[in-house]
């Protein structure tokens, strides 16, 4: 299933405390809208390929502009963004304010904000380019970043300390993470080399950011040192790491695909504390720096709040503090996920998009070795190349 | 000291001072029905290294190796005879062809460090070969030229450091008619965004061709990237790395030959605080 998760940070003008709480996330064809105890779902209609005739929501974001709440959603190559007030969030189910479509498949989407410039949605597709849209003005767009020869995988901002985006770090399937300015996109300040596998997912704070790959390793980095200083730790995983999450302290969460536990680490602790939701774990993000939110695909509670200000570095499991789906919704939900489903004929049978990228560059080495030649694999290589 | 017989399928004793490592890919391409194809220190003859003039650079190309960052790569194999602080290149000629330029660049710019970079595997071992080849036979001079077999356009990054470029040359580079082709072409935004993070402030780009399409195509992006402005006509005149990358390439005297014009443009990197961003159109 494809999946996201986004939780808004309220502008510094808000107060924190009575602001409502919100979580925006993406499972299967729908997107839904958690806004304290209830939930809606936002309605995006979009046309799929041959295949996908219903597609399944690609990524999901979210952006306070004021009193209110800009979400995308993304569906294969149709972005819509949905408003949502802030002093009357649970109104009748919105529909999209605008609506547009991308030339090419989107992989991932994120916000951006620059003193003189209007708002604008940043879309990674997957020819390998960062474009971003006028988010008032959906018809302007401009070219901000180009993976050459690749495909954009992830994408996220750092914000300077007034909320505005300084650096777009972005994810591709070569194992480089480029380190973009922004708005002064031409200006490459760094990259994050290190990884030996695609670029699954990224997330950052303001000084350090995390990224997960198909080589088995979540990785700290440090953006504001260069190029060879910038890796921190490297942590091991069971199998491709899928998803990545990390807090304003350093705390970074990681989990590998298709797995039920959410992996904790910081950069000092050497133990791993391992936090179970009890079904497939499709999306993370950190709430505030204790609390952590889980997307799994688990129908009945989907999403899980735990909280992690006892934790124990020994390895003890979390309790759930919070499922946020109440039985009320929970109905509306079950049905769009089995509707969902159905249409994609059962989501098992097409690849989750990392296995993809994973099944690429076994089809490749396949592919040269076909005349016979005594070619060493790539990792042999890259081994002997570093003796 | 290499020796001057050589027996069948019997390698000589190579010098190590002018050695070159072996060419990814190519590395049994030395025999040929039992004799060496080109015997150690002589010079490589074209004819047994011909290859196909186009090349797919978006194709992953016999899973060529890269290193995961520039520090784990070692250049000193590469110049053996240079100090090992010096032996990362500072000079980088981007489909380096014969390796015409490659070798004349060694000579003009003694201080510098060239590396001509091929994603032809035959015409890659030709350039390692020749300059082998002059090493050995003019000791002492070409020590500071070397190739490498690279996809450009997918690893440059992985083995440059940023702000290490003095010069980037990209001569006669393959036109890609075809719209649908023009991904391919080695000059574009995104890829002259990595040639600026590589190169130094002030450091030169130098561009060539005998296509006039492709000439216009290159000063349009050329120009609309920020980092980029283009060196006036008296320091074009006064530089004479634009002579030689006008006159000693293969590729330059075959246009010669056929009497077709070349047309040629060099840029400055600019420093990131001569550069302003225009916000007022920012999307269009």
């Amino acid at each position: 299933m494809k999946i996201l998760l986004s939780l808004p940070t309220p502008s510094s003008s808000n107060n924190e405390s009575s602001a409502p709480s919100f979580v925006a996330c993406g499972l299967a064809s729908a997107a839904f809208v958690h806004v304290n105890d209830t939930v809606f779902s936002l309605n995006l209609p979009a046309d799929g390929d041959g295949k996908d005739k219903k597609p399944p929501v690609q990524c999901v974001d979210s952006f306070w502009k004021g009193d209110e709440l800009l979400i995308a959603v993304v569906k294969f190559k149709t972005v819509g963004i949905f408003s949502i007030s802030k002093a009357s969030p649970a109104s009748p189910p919105p529909s999209p304010v605008s609506t547009f479509t991308v030339p090419k498949k989107v992989s991932c989407c994120k916000f951006v904000s620059s003193p003189s410039l209007p708002l604008m949605l940043l879309v990674g597709d997957k020819a390998g380019d960062i474009t971003a849209y006028g988010v008032d003005d959906v018809k302007k767009s401009r070219h901000v970043v180009g993976h050459t020869a690749s495909m954009v995988t992830c994408l996220t901002t750092i914000q300077n300390l007034n909320g505005t985006t300084k650096q777009i770090l972005s994810g591709d399937r070569d194992e480089k993470v480029r380190v973009t300015a922004f708005p002064n996109s031409y200006v490459l300040n760094g990259l994050l080399l290190g990884h030996t596998g695609f670029v699954s997912a990224v997330a950052s704070n303001k000084e350090y950011c995390a990224t997960a790959s198909g080589d088995s390793s979540v990785r700290l980095w440090n953006t504001s040192k260069s190029t060879s200083e910038a890796e921190i730790k490297c942590w091991n995983v069971d199998s491709i790491a899928a998803v990545v999450a990390i807090s304003e302290d350093n705390v970074v969460a990681f989990a590998s695909d298709g797995a039920n536990e959410v992996h904790i680490v910081s950069e000092k602790e050497s133990e791993v504390v391992k936090v179970c939701a009890d079904a497939a774990i499709l999306g993370i993000s950190f709430v505030t720096n204790n609390k952590l939110c889980v997307l799994t695909d688990d129908k009945d509670a989907y999403l899980k709040v735990f909280d992690l200000s006892g934790i124990n570095v020994g390895g003890e499991a979390v309790e759930k503090i919070n499922e946020k789906a109440k039985a009320a919704d929970l109905e509306n939900v079950q049905k769009t996920l089995i509707e969902g489903e159905n249409a994609n004929g059962g989501q098992e049978k097409t690849d989750s998009a990392l296995v993809k990228h994973a099944k690429h560059h076994i089809v490749e080495k396949r592919v040269n070795d076909k005349g016979g030649n005594k070619k060493k694999n790539k990792k042999q290589k890259l081994e002997e190349d570093n003796e | 000291m290499s020796s001057t017989q050589s027996s069948p399928n019997k390698k000589q004793k190579v010098d190590a001072t002018t050695t070159i490592p072996t060419i990814q890919g190519l590395e049994d391409y030395s025999f040929r029905d039992g004799e060496e194809i080109t015997p150690h220190g002589a010079m490589p003859q074209k004819k047994y290294y011909r290859s196909r003039a186009h090349a797919n650079p978006l194709s992953f190309n016999d899973n060529l190796t890269y290193p995961t960052k520039p520090d784990d790569f070692d250049w000193q194999p590469y110049y053996p005879e240079l100090p090992s602080s010096s032996s990362a290149p500072t000079v980088i000629d981007i489909g380096c062809g014969f390796g015409g330029l490659t070798v004349e660049l060694s000579t003009l710019l003694p201080d510098a460090t060239v590396l001509g970079l091929e994603i032809r595997a035959k015409v890659c071992e030709y350039v390692r070969l020749r300059i082998m080849s002059l090493r050995e036979t003019e000791k002492g001079n070409y020590k500071n030229a070397a190739c490498m077999r690279s996809n450009t356009m997918k690893n440059l990054v992985n083995y440059m450091h940023p702000n290490s470029l003095n010069k980037i040359f990209i001569c006669f580079p393959d036109p890609h008619f075809k719209a649908k082709n023009h991904r391919r072409r080695i000059v574009s935004y995104d890829l002259l965004t990595e040639y600026a993070y590589c190169l130094k402030p002030n450091a030169l780009l130098y561009l060539i061709t005998d296509v006039k399409a492709l000439h216009e195509w290159h000063l349009e992006k050329t120009d609309a990237h920020e980092m980029f402005a283009r060196l006036s006509d008296d320091a074009m005149e006064n530089d004479p790395c634009v002579k030689a990358m006008i006159n000693v390439t293969e590729e330059g005297k075959k246009v010669e030959r056929s009497g077709s014009n070349k047309y040629f443009m060099v840029y400055r990197r600019l420093p990131e605080e001569e550069v302003a961003l225009e916000t007022s159109e920012f999307l269009k």
